[in-house]
């Protein structure tokens, strides 16, 4: 792959992580901090960032784990800046926990069957969901040492919530640029 | 053809299949004048025949492949299902009906 194109991808997944993780701190934390108060902050009921991470993956493979990783970390150090502490390791554990979980799900579930030449969405739910266990273990091991169920659902279920807004997002902005496009046409 | 353009182009066949899933996928205007004429013919029988679908003046515009077309998408959308012993029958589906 040029060196062009790894830096595209680069930008791509950066800003895609970027504006994610901005909404989920910018609007979803801060709605959760009122909401449910009695829910740590740390985990984040809608984690859009989760949806941005099983794509890269999904298209571009190992190569994401880098190129998700400065993103990670400019995000840590705002996190912190916002009151959340989070731990370094987790920019690692995740995007890893990301990749294995996909790994996992092609394995042993290809999804390419034939007539179908195309992804569907149930798939990278399912990559989701698999990753997601497998980051909440990460994160739990991380954080606390021992594995506290409650906290791991919580990882588990803001995944899987921020994954499926994300799609919802995505889908809604190519819907409105198809309008766009058929609106300049006309 | 580049692999971000090919990326994009799944991405967006991924989510047109989930717009359509979910029920808010658009239909073309042709697929909306087969769709209304069949609502329209579903009012006298419960299956409508091709033939009815083809000869309704909504349609006298379209050619014959395009309302075939049409009925073949309307099919795949789960708007319309196939219907009776006989062929080229039809029938609303799901929400439609």
């Amino acid at each position: 792959m040029r060196l062009k194109e790894h830096f595209q991808n680069f930008v791509i997944v950066s800003v895609a992580y970027i504006t994610a993780y901005s909404l989920t701190l910018g609007f979803v934390a801060p709605v959760q901090k009122i909401l449910m108060s009695s829910v740590a902050i740390e985990v984040g009921l809608l984690f859009l960032p989760h949806g941005v991470r099983v794509l890269a993956i999904y298209f571009l493979g190992w190569k994401a784990v880098f190129y998700l990783l400065p993103a990670s970390y400019l995000m840590m150090v705002l996190s912190a800046q916002a009151g959340i502490d989070l731990n370094p390791w987790l920019v690692i554990v995740s995007p890893v926990a990301c990749y294995i979980g996909f790994e996992l799900v092609a394995r042993f579930l290809p999804e390419r069957t034939p007539p179908r030449r195309f992804p569907r969405w149930q798939y990278f739910g399912v990559i989701a969901f698999v990753s997601s266990v497998l980051n909440s273990l990460g994160i739990t091991l991380v954080f606390k040492q021992e594995l506290d169920l409650l906290v791991a659902t919580g990882y588990l279920m803001g995944d899987m919530a921020g994954f499926f807004v994300c799609f919802l997002i995505l889908m809604y902005a190519f819907r409105f640029a198809r309008l766009l496009a058929k609106a300049s046409e006309t | 053809m580049s692999s971000l353009l090919k990326n994009i182009a799944q991405m967006q066949i991924m989510l047109a299949d989930m717009e359509a899933q979910i029920g808010i996928r658009d239909i073309g205007a042709i697929e909306k004048s087969v769709l209304i004429t069949i609502v329209d013919l579903a009012n006298d029988a419960d299956l409508v025949h091709t033939k009815d679908i083809l000869q309704h003046p909504l349609n006298n515009v379209y050619s014959r492949p395009s309302l075939f077309r049409a009925l073949k998408n309307l099919e795949s959308l789960g708007k319309i299902a196939k219907g009776g012993d006989k062929r080229g029958l039809y029938t609303l589906a799901g929400e439609s009906a």
